[in-house]
C-alpha cells in the first residue's frame, strides 16, 4: 500500500472521484491551473478542464456565494477557503445562506457545497495563518464540521463528503498536510461522517482531541502510561457536528475524568459544549472535574506560538491535575 | 457620460414606433391582468396586517412591470432569485392565490411551512427560489446558478433581482465580478425604486445610478424604464439572447418608483413628500398598459370590472381557507436542518411537546 | 342576533407594543365595511388606518383620541352580524399548553443529601447507593472532599462495630446488664477513643502555697456553713488558664472543617455516683469569682447527691476534670479520657506528700499530679506544655485565684 502524506491522499481523492463524477467542480485562490498553495487541486485543471477546476477572484464571500448558487444547480461543489482565517467575509453566505436553505425552503432547495480549508497552528503563521475557527461554525444549526487528522482519515473522510447531503466545512490541519504520512488504501473508501475513532483504550482517563491536536493527545497518552502508569483513553472526534455523543458518554462513564484539548482558545471553544455534554449525561461518574487544555484566550502568537499551542507537556500537565484531582 | 433610458410606452399608453420588439396579445393581456391581481393581492395583505391578521406585509406597489414583464420575457426553465419585491413573477408562473396565501399566513400548506416571514415567497415546481431577507445575498447565487447552467449545456439563465440599495452589498460586488469572468448567463435585474427603506439613492452611491458600475465588470448594460411594459420584455429578450450567445452576464437597471412604504413596518410619510409620490402616480405602468390594451381593442372598462370582481373574491376565498387551515405539525420544527434528523434533535423536540399541544 | 366581536390593537410591525390614537374615522352605531379604516394610531415607527376586520356596526370605543391604546388588548367592538364567522388575531391566539402538564417529579427523598459535604459526583452517587450519611464520614481530600478512601475507613469502621469479636463467657459468670449510665459510658468512651488521637501530658506541681490559701478561707466560709473543698481552686485555676488559651475550650467541627471556640467556660466535673460516672457542669466560669464557684460547686454537688441534677446540669461541658484524688487511696497519675466533644481533660490526684530534691537536700512537700489528655488533632505538645505549665503556676501561687 502506497504512503502518501495528507495532501497527497486530498489529491488523489479528488482525481479519483472527479474521474468518477462528471458533476464534480471545485475553485478557489490559486485553485486552478496553479494547483492551490498548498496543491492540494495540483493536476485537476490540467486532467478535468477550466470549467470544472478554475482560479477564483481573490474574495472568500464570492466564493462561497457563487458556489452556493452552483450546488443549487446540481454540481457537487468543493470550494477551497485558501486559509481559515480567511473565511470571514464569507460567514454571512455560509451561516445565512448555506446553513439555512434546507430549512428555510422546506427542502425545496439545498446547498450541499463543501468548503475545504487549512486550519491551525504550529507552522509560525502567526495570528492570520494559524486560526481554528471551529466553534464559530458549531453555534450554527445546519452545517457539518469536519476534522482530518490523518491521510487515511482525509481521504475517507472526504470521500464520505463528498457523497453526503449536507453543507459541509471540511478543516484540513495544515501542520500535518506533510509532516505525517501512512498507508492510503488505493481504492476508494468512505470513513463514516458523525463517528468518532477510539485508537487507544484505556480506564483512567478520557481524552479527547481532533485535527492536529489528536497527535498531541496520542504523545501524551505515551509518557503518561510509561512514566506515570496511567492509563489514558484517546478519542479522535473526526466530525464535531454531528457529535458521536455515545461514544462520549461510554467512555467518560469508564473512567470517570476526562480531558478536552484544542488549539482554539479555551472560552466559548468546543470543549465548553463538550464539557457541558459530559457533565449532563456522566454527571454521577466523574471524579473529577472536565478539564479544558486549550490554546489561550488571546490572538495566535508567531514568536511563543509553541507556549501557546497545547502541546503533549500541557496535556500530560491537565491529566495529572484530573488524575491527582 | 449620457445614458439612453430605453422607453417605448408612454404614459398615454402608446406604444413608439422605435419599439422593434413584438408581443402578442395572450402575453399582453396575461401580463396586464397579472400586474392587476398582483396590486390587489399586495393592498389585501396590508389589510390583512393591519387587522392583525398577518405578521408582516410588504408590496411592490408601481413596480408590477418590473416583475411581470421580466417573467413574460424568459422561460419557466430560467432560475429566478427575487429579492422580496417580484411577487408578480410568482402569479405569471402560475402560483396560485390560494397558495401564496398560505404562505403568508404560515400554514401547514404553506411550501416552506411557515418557517420564514411573509412576503419570502418562491417555488421549486416554478423555479424561484424562496426569498431570504439579507439584501444582495442571492446575486452571487444566480451568478453560479447562471455558471453550472453554461457548464452542464443547458439553455437557460438565471435572474437576480435587487433595489438601489443591494447594490451596495459586497454581494453585488462578488456576484458580477464572479459571473463576468466566468461569463455566466446571468441577468442582474436592478429595480432603481429611489428609496432604501428611508434611505434615497443621493445616500447610497455617488454615481449616475447602477449602469456605469457595469464598465467597472467589463459586461454589459441596460437603462430602461422600470414602468414600461414594452422596454421591459425588450431588454430581459435581448438580454437573454446574449447570455445565451455566452457574451457574459448583462446588467438592467429600471429606473422606477416604489409608490408604496418599504413595509408594513414603515410610514414613508416621515421622509418624503406627498408631492413626489403623486408626480409618479401618473406613470403606473398598470394605468399606461390598460390604456394601451383598450386602444387597441383588447381591454373594456367590463372586463377591467368583471376580473377585479373575480380577483377579489378569489381572495376572500383564499384568506377565509387561509385563516381555517392548521399551523405547521410540530414535528417540522425540527425536520430540514440536515439530510437525516440528528438525535438530540428529536430530544429537544420531545422537550417542547410535552409542553405544547401539537397540532395534527 | 348579532355578536360582539372586540378588536385588539394588533401588532403593528417588529416588536411595537402600544400606539397612541389619534383619530376615530367612525362614529358609534356607524355602519362598518370589511377592511374600510376605523381608526388612525401613531407607533414611534409609523402612523397607521386600522381597517376593520369584518362588517358591522361600530358599538364601542375603549381608547380616547390622546390616549394610548396597548397591544393584545381592546380597541373597539364591532356587532357583528351572525352569518359572519370570526377569527382571533395573532395577538389573541396562542398556542395552547399541553392538557397533560408536565409530571412534576417529586424530588426524590434522598437521606444523604449532605450538601455541606465536598464530594465528587462519583462519591455522592456511591454514597447514596450505600445509605451512607457523608456527614459522618471524615474527608482526607485535597480540596477537603470525602474520598474513596475516607468511604472504605467509614465502612470498616462500621463493620467492625458490627461484628463484634466474641466475649468470654464462663458458665458461671454473673451478669449484669449493661444499661443506662453504665451503657451511656460506654458508649461515650469507645465514642471518644475511637474518634480523638489522645496524648498524655503529665506534671508535678507544689501545692503548699495553696493548702494555706485554702485553709484560710475555709475558716471564712464555716462562719457562713459554706463548705471548701480544693475543687473550687482547681477550677477557677482551669477558667484562668482557658482565658489565656481560649484553644483549649473549643470542639471539632469536622463537617465544616473548623474548629468552633466556646466563649463561655463550662466546666464538666466528673462525679462518681451510685449508677455510675457522671459528669455535672458548672456553666460560665468564666463570668464567676472564687467565692461564686465555691458556692456553686456545693449547689451542684448537693443536686447529685440527691439526684436532683437537672439536664440542663449535664450537657454542654467545654472542658472537664476528673479529681480521683477525692476517691482516696494513694493514686499517682491517670490517662483520663477525653469527654467528647471536648479537645482536653485534667486528672487530678490527691494532694501527697513527696520527696523533693532542693538544693542539693532532700526536703518533703506536698505535691498535685496534673494528669492531662488531649486531642492532638487540635492541641499539640508544645501547646500542651505551655497550657499545663501556666495551670501549674497557678496552682502553686494561688493569689491571683481570688
Amino acid at each position: 500500500m502506497p504512503e502518501m502524506n495528507i495532501i497527497q491522499a486530498l489529491n488523489q481523492t479528488l482525481h479519483q472521484q472527479f474521474a468518477k463524477n462528471d458533476r464534480l467542480v471545485t475553485f478557489g485562490e490559486d485553485a486552478g491551473s496553479f494547483g492551490g498553495v498548498f496543491r492540494v487541486t495540483a493536476g485537476l485543471h490540467a486532467a478535468f478542464g477550466d470549467d470544472r477546476c478554475f482560479d477564483s477572484p481573490l474574495s472568500e464571500q464570492g466564493i462561497v456565494g457563487f458556489g452556493i448558487g452552483m450546488a443549487q444547480k446540481g454540481l457537487k461543489t468543493i470550494c477551497e477557503i485558501q486559509f481559515a482565517d480567511y473565511i470571514f467575509p464569507a460567514y454571512d453566505q455560509i451561516v445565512n445562506e448555506m446553513a439555512k436553505m434546507r430549512y428555510r425552503t422546506a427542502g425545496q432547495y439545498t446547498s450541499s457545497l463543501i468548503i475545504r480549508t487549512p486550519y491551525g497552528g504550529g507552522i509560525h503563521g502567526g495570528h492570520y495563518h494559524s486560526q481554528s475557527p471551529e466553534a464559530q461554525f458549531l453555534s450554527v444549526p445546519g452545517l457539518v464540521v469536519i476534522v482530518v487528522s490523518s491521510p487515511y482519515d482525509a481521504k475517507g473522510l472526504l470521500t464520505s463528503a463528498i457523497q453526503s447531503n449536507d453543507p459541509i466545512l471540511f478543516f484540513e490541519p495544515k501542520r500535518l498536510y506533510r509532516a505525517l504520512k501512512e498507508e492510503v488504501p488505493e481504492e476508494e473508501y468512505t470513513i463514516p461522517i458523525g463517528k468518532a475513532h477510539v485508537p487507544r483504550t484505556g480506564k483512567d482517563v478520557t481524552l479527547i482531541g481532533w485535527g492536529a491536536q489528536h497527535h498531541q493527545n496520542m504523545e501524551a497518552a505515551e509518557k503518561l502510561f510509561h512514566e506515570h502508569h496511567i492509563d489514558v483513553e484517546v478519542i479522535n472526534l473526526r466530525t464535531l457536528n454531528p457529535l458521536d455523543v455515545p461514544c462520549l458518554i461510554a467512555s467518560v462513564q469508564k473512567t470517570g475524568r476526562c480531558v478536552i484539548s484544542h488549539e482554539a482558545p479555551r472560552t466559548c471553544g468546543f470543549g465548553a459544549e463538550l464539557s457541558a455534554i459530559i457533565q449532563e449525561n456522566c454527571f454521577l461518574s466523574l471524579e473529577a472535574p472536565v478539564k479544558r487544555c486549550c490554546g489561550l484566550d488571546t490572538p495566535f502568537p508567531h514568536t511563543l506560538e509553541h507556549e501557546y499551542l497545547p502541546d503533549a507537556p500541557r496535556v500530560i500537565q491537565s491529566v495529572l491535575e484530573t488524575v491527582h484531582y | 457620460m449620457q445614458i439612453k433610458t430605453l422607453s417605448y410606452l408612454n404614459e398615454q399608453g402608446v406604444l413608439s414606433k422605435e419599439c422593434t420588439t413584438s408581443i402578442s396579445d395572450e402575453v399582453l393581456i396575461k401580463g396586464y391582468q397579472t400586474m392587476v391581481l398582483t396590486r390587489h393581492v399586495d393592498e389585501r395583505m396590508v389589510t390583512l396586517q393591519r387587522q392583525g391578521s398577518i405578521s408582516f406585509a410588504l408590496s411592490s406597489f408601481g413596480e408590477e412591470a418590473c416583475a411581470v414583464a421580466s417573467a413574460a420575457a424568459l422561460s419557466l426553465e430560467d432560475w429566478m432569485y427575487p429579492q422580496y419585491r417580484e411577487l408578480g413573477v410568482m402569479f405569471w408562473r402560475g402560483f396560485s392565490i390560494n397558495q401564496y396565501l398560505h404562505h403568508m399566513f404560515g400554514t401547514k400548506d404553506d411550501l416552506i411551512l411557515g418557517r420564514q416571514m411573509p412576503n419570502h415567497f418562491g417555488s421549486k415546481a416554478l423555479n424561484v427560489v424562496p426569498v431570504s431577507s439579507p439584501i444582495g445575498t442571492k446575486i452571487p447565487h444566480a451568478a453560479g446558478c447562471a455558471y453550472a447552467m453554461k457548464i452542464q449545456k443547458e439553455k437557460t439563465i438565471a435572474i437576480a433581482y435587487f433595489g438601489d440599495g443591494a447594490t451596495s452589498e459586497g454581494d453585488f460586488h462578488v456576484g458580477l465580478n464572479f459571473a463576468a469572468v466566468r461569463k455566466a448567463p446571468a441577468i442582474f435585474f436592478c429595480r432603481n425604486n429611489g428609496y432604501a427603506i428611508s434611505t434615497p439613492c443621493t445616500s447610497q452611491f455617488a454615481s449616475d445610478g447602477i449602469y456605469p458600475k457595469a464598465i467597472g465588470y467589463g459586461i454589459q448594460a441596460f437603462r430602461v424604464d422600470g414602468n414600461d411594459f414594452f422596454a421591459i420584455y425588450d431588454v430581459v429578450s435581448q438580454a437573454k439572447k446574449l447570455c445565451l450567445e455566452n457574451k457574459g452576464p448583462i446588467l438592467i437597471e429600471a429606473m422606477t418608483y416604489r409608490m408604496g412604504a418599504h413595509s408594513t413596518s414603515d410610514d414613508p410619510s416621515r421622509y418624503r413628500l406627498e408631492n413626489e409620490v403623486k408626480a409618479w402616480e401618473k406613470k403606473c405602468p398598470i394605468r399606461r398598459l390598460r390604456l394601451y390594451l383598450i386602444s387597441k381593442k383588447l381591454w373594456d372598462e367590463s372586463q377591467e370590472e368583471a376580473f377585479l370582481n373575480k380577483v377579489k373574491k378569489e381572495v376572500d376565498e383564499a384568506i377565509l381557507l387561509a385563516k381555517k387551515t392548521a399551523k405547521p405539525p410540530l414535528h417540522s420544527l425540527i425536520e430540514d436542518v440536515y439530510f437525516e434528523i440528528p438525535p438530540r434533535l428529536e430530544e429537544e423536540y420531545q422537550e417542547v411537546k410535552t409542553l405544547y399541544e401539537t397540532h395534527e | 342576533m348579532e355578536q360582539i366581536f372586540t378588536v385588539t390593537l394588533p401588532d403593528i410591525g417588529e416588536g411595537v407594543v402600544e400606539g397612541e390614537v389619534i383619530e376615530w374615522l367612525k362614529k358609534i352605531g356607524e355602519e362598518l365595511k370589511q377592511d374600510e379604516p376605523v381608526v388612525i394610531v401613531m407607533t414611534d415607527k409609523a402612523t397607521v388606518e386600522l381597517p376593520a376586520p369584518y362588517p358591522g356596526k361600530l358599538a364601542k370605543m375603549y381608547i380616547e383620541p390622546g390616549q394610548m391604546a396597548t397591544k393584545g388588548k381592546a380597541l373597539y367592538d364591532i356587532e357583528v352580524a351572525e352569518n359572519v364567522s370570526t377569527h382571533k388575531n395573532l395577538t389573541q391566539t396562542k398556542t395552547a399548553l399541553s392538557k397533560n402538564p408536565p409530571l412534576k417529579k417529586t424530588p426524590k427523598e434522598f437521606p444523604c443529601e449532605a450538601k455541606n459535604v465536598l464530594a465528587v459526583p462519583a462519591i455522592r452517587k456511591m454514597a447514596r447507593e450505600l445509605g451512607i450519611d457523608l456527614n459522618e464520614v471524615s474527608s482526607s481530600g485535597t480540596h477537603g472532599q470525602v474520598t474513596h478512601e475516607d468511604i472504605k475507613l467509614y465502612l470498616s469502621q462500621k463493620s467492625s462495630s458490627k461484628s463484634l469479636p466474641p466475649t468470654l463467657a464462663l458458665e458461671d459468670d454473673k451478669i449484669e446488664p449493661l444499661i443506662g449510665i453504665r451503657q451511656a459510658m460506654a458508649q461515650k468512651m469507645t465514642i471518644s477513643k475511637q474518634m480523638i488521637p489522645h496524648f498524655s501530658y503529665f506534671e508535678q506541681v507544689e501545692a503548699t502555697r495553696l493548702i494555706k490559701l485554702r485553709s484560710k478561707i475555709k475558716l471564712e466560709a464555716a462562719r457562713e456553713n459554706i463548705q471548701v473543698t480544693f475543687m473550687p481552686f482547681f477550677i477557677k485555676a482551669l477558667s484562668l488558664t482557658l482565658k489565656q488559651f481560649p484553644l483549649f475550650n473549643s470542639s471539632l467541627d469536622l463537617s465544616a472543617n473548623s474548629i468552633r471556640i466556646h466563649q463561655s467556660h463550662n466546666i464538666g466535673i466528673a462525679m462518681s455516683t451510685k449508677l455510675g460516672l457522671i459528669v455535672a457542669v458548672l456553666k460560665n466560669v468564666n463570668q464567676m469569682s472564687l467565692t461564686e464557684i465555691i458556692r456553686a460547686y456545693e449547689a451542684l454537688k448537693e443536686r447529685a447527691a440527691h439526684h436532683k441534677l437537672t439536664p440542663n446540669d449535664m450537657k454542654d461541658s467545654t472542658i472537664t476534670i476528673s479529681n480521683f484524688g477525692v476517691l482516696g487511696g494513694g493514686g499517682l497519675w491517670a490517662t483520663p479520657i477525653i469527654n467528647y466533644p471536648e479537645v482536653g481533660i485534667l486528672a487530678l490526684s490527691k494532694i501527697q506528700k513527696h520527696p523533693i530534691a532542693k538544693n542539693g537536700v532532700v526536703e518533703i512537700r506536698d505535691f498535685l499530679n496534673l494528669s492531662w489528655s488531649f486531642d492532638h488533632r487540635v492541641i499539640d505538645g508544645d501547646m500542651a506544655a505551655t497550657f499545663s505549665n501556666y495551670y501549674a503556676t497557678l496552682i502553686q501561687n494561688p493569689a491571683p485565684l481570688l
